[in-house]
C-alpha cells in the first residue's frame, strides 16, 4: 500500500541497508576496483599504479582468437541449451499431461546436482575407459576405445549444456506457464494451425524467458574454466583458463582484469545485438 | 496430432534422461566395487565410503562446508528478507529495477566475481579465511532470498499487519507476531535454497578461501590428482545434501509445479 | 476552498471526533481536499461516496494508517494527528477482514488484549463476552480459513469490539458478502450498535447500506464532503445534483428561475425564491403521480407513457416528456393499469412540498 505512518517510510531504508551494503561493498566496489586494476601494470611482482591501456592492447593482440573461440563455443552452448529448454518446456506445458510434473521435478532436482559432480560425471562417461566407450565396445560398434569422445570442444559443449539446461528451463517454463490456454484455443478457433499457433501465439509470449535463458547461459559458458580444463583437453582452452592462470602462478592481475572486462563487455555487446535482432524479428 | 504428441513425449523423456542419468551414474558407482567407473558393475560395496570417511581432510572439508553454508543461510536470509520487505512496499517501477540490479552478481560469470573479491580482500589486507568465503557467498545467495521472499510479499494481505497495528502492536511486534508466522515457510525455503547454493559453489570459494577446503574444493583437488571412485562417494554426498535441502525447501514452501 | 460539514448532534451530545482542515494527497493526486468533520458520541456515521472519492483515505487518517498533509485530528479532546494506529482509541474492521491466518478465532480476538498485556483471566472473560455478542460461540477454536465470509466478518468485528474502542471504524465491511448475507450483517451491526452503544463510522459506496445503518450520513465526492446530515435530510433535500442522483433514484428537470418563479422545460410554472438563472428540480419517483388531467396536481407536465412494469409491491412506469427526456415513476396504485395505456396521452404531477430545487452552475 501507500506510505503509512512515518516510521514505515524511515524503516524502509534501514531494512534495505544490510543487503545494499553487501551489494555495494562486496560486488560494486570490488568490480570497480578490479576494473581500475586493468589500467595498471605489474613490475617485480608488485602493482605499478601508472595508467596504461597496454593490457587491453595485449588482450586484443594476443587473445582475440581465444576470445572469438570462447564466444563461438558459448554461443553454440547457449543456442543449444535454449532450444532444448524451449522444446522441453513446451512439451511439459502442453503435450505430456500428468507426467509434466514428474519431468519438471526431475529438471529441478538436477538444478542442484553439484557443478563439479556433473563435470566429473561427464568425464567418467566420455573418458577413454569410460561408460560410453565400454558400451560401444560391448555392442560391437567399435573395436577399440574411441579417444574422440573427450578432450575436444564437443565434450565441453555437451557438459556445459547439461549443467546449464535446468537453469534455462526455469525462466522459459516460467513464461510459458503464463500463456493462457484460452489464447491458444482462440487461435485454433480462428483457423491457426498448431505450428502457426506456436510461432504466433506461444513464442512471442515467451520472449522474455528466452532472452533471459540465452543471456544467462551465454555469460556462464563464456566465463567457465573448470569444464574446459577437465573435459576440453589442450585443444579447447577458453579465455577463462587464461584469466584463471593469470591470478595463479603467472601473477598478472592487470592483464587478467583487462581480459575479464574485455570478455564481459564482448558478451554484453553480443547479447544486446542478439536480443535486439530477436525482438525486431518478432515485430515483423 | 497423435504423432506430434508422441514426438514431444519422447523428446521430453530424452531430455529428462540426459539431465538425470549422469547423476544417477555417479550415485550408482559410488556403491559399486569397481575400481574404474564403467559397466558392468562388479557387485555392491561401501569401500569408497569407508575410504572417504578414513580421510581426515574430508572431515575438515565437510565441517568447513557446513560452517559456511550455515552462516550464509542465516545471514543471507535475514538480509534478503529485510530487503524484500522494503522492496515489496515500494512502487513496482522502482522495486523491479532495484531487484534486477541486486541480481547482477548472479549474472556475471562466477570467475570474475571470485577474482574481483579476492583482489579486493588482498588489496585491503584482509586475510583469506572461511570468513571471506562467507562474505563472498552472501553476494550471490542474497538475490535469491530477495526474489523468493519478494514474490511472497507481493501477494501478501497487509490488512492482517494493519489489524495488528490497529490492535496495539508496534511495527516490530506486528512483524514478529503476524508477518513472520505467516511467511515462515517461504523464509525457511529461501534459507534452504541459500544453503544449497552455498554448499555447491566451487569457483568463488576457490578464489576466496585460504589453505583449507570446502567439499567442492576438496572434490576439485581429488579430480585433478586421482580418478578413483572415492570421488563418486563424495559427489554423491554433495548431491544428496544439496538435492535434499532443495527438496525440503520445495516441500515447506509448498512449491506448485 | 474549505468544505464545512458539521454533523449536528442529537440533543446534548458533543463531538467525539474532530477533523479540522484535514487533507491528503498521493503523489500529485488529491485524495481528500481540506475538510472539517465532527462525529458525535453515540453516532453511527456513514461516509458514503463512489469509489475514488476519498472516503477510505479519510477513514484511514482517523484510524492512524495515514498521516494527513495538513490539519488536525482530535479524538475525545486528544490530538492524535501523528499517532500510529496502535496508540489511538480507535479500532478498525478492514475490508479484507485482515484476520490472522495462523491463529484461531479466539486467538484472533484476544490478540489486542495480549498486546495491551491484559491479565489472562480478564482477557478470557472479555473474549467470551464478545464471542457471545457476535454469536460465534461454537466456532471459537476454528481457523479463519475454515469460516464462511459472514463468519470471518463477525470475527473481524469481535476482534475490534473487544478493545472497547472509543470509535469503531468499518471500511466497506460488507462489500465482499453476497446480497442475502449483507442484509443479515446489516441487521447484526444495527443490533450491536443498539446494544453496546458507542460511536461507529462506516465507509460504504452502497447508499442502501448507508440509509439502513446510519443515523448520520456524510456524502463525499472528489475529495470533498458535499453534504452531511440525517438520512431523511439527505434523501428529501439533496444539496447537489450529485447527491440527488447518488442517493436513491431521482428525476431531474431543468428549469429557469426569473423573478421568484421557476419555469420548467415542459411548461409548468411555480413560485420559488432565489437568484435568477438555471435550476434543477429533483423529484423522487414515488412523488410523481400519473394523471389523465392537467389540473389534478399543483405542478403538472404533459407526458407519454412508454412502459409499465409490475413489481409486486408497486408499478414502475417509464414516461417520456415531449422533449424526449425519460422519467421514472413508482406508484402503489395498481389500478393505474386499467386507467392509463402505453402510448396514450397523460400528465405527470406533484406538489411543491415533494420536490427540491437546486441552484447549480
Amino acid at each position: 500500500m501507500n506510505a503509512t505512518i512515518g516510521e514505515i517510510g524511515r524503516s524502509r531504508s534501514i531494512l534495505l541497508a544490510p543487503s545494499a551494503l553487501v551489494f555495494v561493498g562486496l560486488f560494486v566496489l570490488p568490480m570497480l576496483y578490479f576494473f581500475v586494476v586493468s589500467f595498471w601494470q605489474v613490475s617485480l611482482f608488485d602493482l605499478d599504479r601508472t595508467f596504461t591501456v597496454k593490457n587491453y592492447i595485449r588482450t586484443y593482440q594476443e587473445y582475440l582468437g581465444v576470445a572469438g573461440f570462447t564466444f563461438l563455443i558459448a554461443g553454440i552452448i547457449a543456442l543449444l541449451t535454449t532450444l532444448i529448454a524451449l522444446g522441453f518446456a513446451y512439451a511439459v506445458r502442453f503435450k505430456v499431461g500428468r507426467f509434466g510434473t514428474i519431468l519438471l521435478f526431475g529438471a529441478l532436482i538436477s538444478l542442484f546436482g553439484g557443478y563439479l559432480a556433473k563435470v566429473y560425471a561427464w568425464k567418467t562417461i566420455l573418458g577413454t575407459n569410460g561408460i560410453l566407450n565400454t558400451a560401444l565396445l560391448n555392442l560391437g560398434l567399435i573395436d577399440e576405445p574411441s579417444t574422440a569422445l573427450i578432450f575436444n570442444p564437443g565434450a565441453v559443449v555437451v557438459t556445459l549444456t547439461h549443467y546449464l539446461l535446468p537453469l534455462a528451463i526455469l525462466p522459459i517454463y516460467g513464461s510459458m506457464r503464463g500463456v493462457s490456454d484460452l489464447t491458444i484455443e482462440a487461435a485454433r478457433d480462428l483457423g491457426s494451425t498448431p505450428v502457426a499457433t506456436f510461432f504466433h501465439v506461444i513464442l512471442p509470449q515467451c520472449r522474455a524467458g528466452l532472452i533471459a535463458s540465452f543471456s544467462f547461459t551465454f555469460l556462464i559458458a563464456a566465463g567457465d574454466y573448470v569444464t574446459p580444463r577437465l573435459v576440453g583437453g589442450p585443444s579447447t582452452t577458453m579465455i577463462g583458463n587464461y584469466i584463471e592462470s593469470l591470478f595463479g602462478f603467472r601473477f598478472d592481475w592487470p592483464l587478467g582484469s583487462a581480459m575479464s572486462f574485455s570478455t564481459l563487455f564482448g558478451c554484453v555487446a553480443i547479447l544486446a545485438v542478439t536480443s535486439y535482432l530477436l525482438i525486431r524479428a518478432q515485430r515483423r | 496430432m497423435r504423432i506430434s504428441t508422441w514426438f514431444w513425449r519422447g523428446f521430453a523423456i530424452l531430455v529428462w534422461l540426459f539431465l538425470l542419468s549422469p547423476l544417477a551414474i555417479v550415485i550408482l558407482f559410488s556403491f559399486a566395487n569397481n575400481v574404474v567407473t564403467t559397466f558392468p558393475m562388479n557387485g555392491v560395496s561401501l569401500r569408497w565410503y569407508t575410504a572417504l570417511f578414513d580421510n581426515i581432510y574430508f572431515w575438515d572439508a565437510l565441517r568447513n562446508s557446513l560452517v559456511v553454508a550455515g552462516s550464509v543461510g542465516v545471514v543471507s536470509t535475514i538480509f534478503g528478507t529485510m530487503a524484500a520487505m522494503a522492496l515489496a512496499r515500494m512502487r513496482p517501477k522502482i522495486a523491479g529495477p532495484s531487484m534486477l540490479a541486486m541480481a547482477t552478481p548472479v549474472m556475471v560469470p562466477p570467475l570474475m566475481v571470485g577474482i574481483a573479491l579476492m583482489v579486493l580482500y588482498v588489496s585491503v589486507g584482509m586475510k583469506l579465511s572461511l570468513f571471506t568465503v562467507i562474505l563472498s557467498h552472501l553476494v550471490f545467495t542474497q538475490p535469491f532470498v530477495i526474489l523468493i521472499v519478494h514474490a511472497r510479499m507481493v501477494g501478501f494481505n497487509y490488512a492482517a499487519v494493519e489489524s495488528a497495528r490497529d490492535l496495539g502492536a508496534s511495527p516490530l511486534r506486528a512483524f514478529f507476531t503476524v508477518t513472520l508466522p505467516i511467511i515462515r515457510p517461504t523464509i525457511i525455503g529461501a534459507a534452504l535454497i541459500t544453503m544449497a547454493l552455498s554448499l555447491d559453489d566451487f569457483i568463488i570459494t576457490f578464489f576466496t578461501i585460504a589453505g583449507g577446503n570446502t567439499l567442492p574444493t576438496f572434490i576439485w583437488g581429488m579430480i585433478r590428482t586421482q580418478t578413483d571412485p572415492t570421488i563418486n562417494a563424495i559427489a554423491t554426498l554433495l548431491v544428496g545434501l544439496t538435492v535434499g535441502l532443495s527438496l525440503v525447501a520445495m516441500a515447506v514452501t509448498r512449491y506448485r509445479g | 476552498m474549505i468544505d464545512v460539514a458539521v454533523v449536528q448532534p442529537d440533543g446534548p451530545n458533543e463531538a467525539l471526533v474532530r477533523l479540522r482542515n484535514v487533507s491528503k494527497s498521493f503523489a500529485r493526486i488529491v485524495a481528500v481536499e481540506p475538510l472539517d468533520l465532527e462525529i458525535c458520541r453515540g453516532d453511527f456515521l456513514a461516509i458514503l461516496g463512489p469509489s475514488g472519492c476519498g472516503k477510505t483515505t479519510l477513514l484511514r487518517m482517523i484510524g492512524g494508517f495515514l498521516v494527513p498533509d495538513s490539519g488536525r485530528i482530535e479524538i475525545d479532546g486528544q490530538d492524535v494527528t501523528t499517532l500510529g494506529p496502535e496508540r489511538r482509541p480507535t479500532n478498525m474492521v478492514f475490508q479484507g477482514y485482515g484476520l490472522f491466518p495462523h491463529m484461531n478465532v479466539e486467538q484472533n480476538i484476544a490478540y489486542g488484549l495480549r498486546m495491551a498485556k491484559v491479565p489472562k483471566a480478564e482477557s478470557d472473560r472479555r473474549v467470551q463476552k464478545v464471542i457471545d455478542l457476535v454469536r460465534l460461540g461454537e466456532l471459537a477454536r476454528r481457523a479463519p480459513e475454515a469460516l464462511s465470509g459472514g463468519q470471518q466478518q463477525r470475527v473481524a468485528l469481535a476482534r475490534a469490539l473487544v478493545m472497547e474502542p472509543k470509535v469503531l471504524l468499518l471500511d466497506e465491511p460488507l462489500a465482499a458478502l453476497d446480497l442475502q448475507l449483507r442484509k443479515v450483517m446489516q441487521d447484526e451491526l444495527r443490533r450491536i450498535h443498539a446494544l453496546i452503544g458507542g460511536t461507529f463510522v462506516i465507509v460504504t459506496h452502497d447508499q442502501g447500506e448507508a440509509l439502513g445503518l446510519a443515523n448520520r450520513i456524510a456524502v463525499m465526492n472528489e475529495g470533498r464532503v458535499v453534504q452531511a446530515g440525517s438520512p431523511e435530510d439527505i434523501y428529501a433535500r439533496p444539496a447537489t445534483r450529485f447527491v440527488a442522483n447518488f442517493i436513491g433514484d431521482a428525476n431531474l428537470f431543468t428549469g429557469q428561475r426569473q423573478n421568484g418563479h421557476v419555469t420548467l422545460a415542459g411548461g409548468a410554472r411555480f413560485p420559488d425564491a432565489g437568484r435568477d438563472g438555471v435550476v434543477f428540480v429533483v423529484v423522487r419517483p414515488e412523488a410523481l403521480k400519473p394523471s389523465t388531467r392537467a389540473d389534478e396536481f399543483p405542478i403538472s407536465l404533459p407526458a407519454t407513457l412508454v412502459d409499465m412494469v409490475y413489481l409486486g409491491s408497486h408499478l414502475k412506469l417509464k414516461v417520456a416528456l415531449p422533449g424526449g427526456q425519460e422519467v421514472t415513476v413508482h406508484d402503489t396504485d395498481l389500478s393505474l393499469r386499467e386507467r392509463i395505456r402505453p402510448g396514450g396521452p397523460a400528465f405527470l404531477g406533484w406538489s411543491a412540498a415533494q420536490h427540491r430545487v437546486i441552484d447549480e452552475p
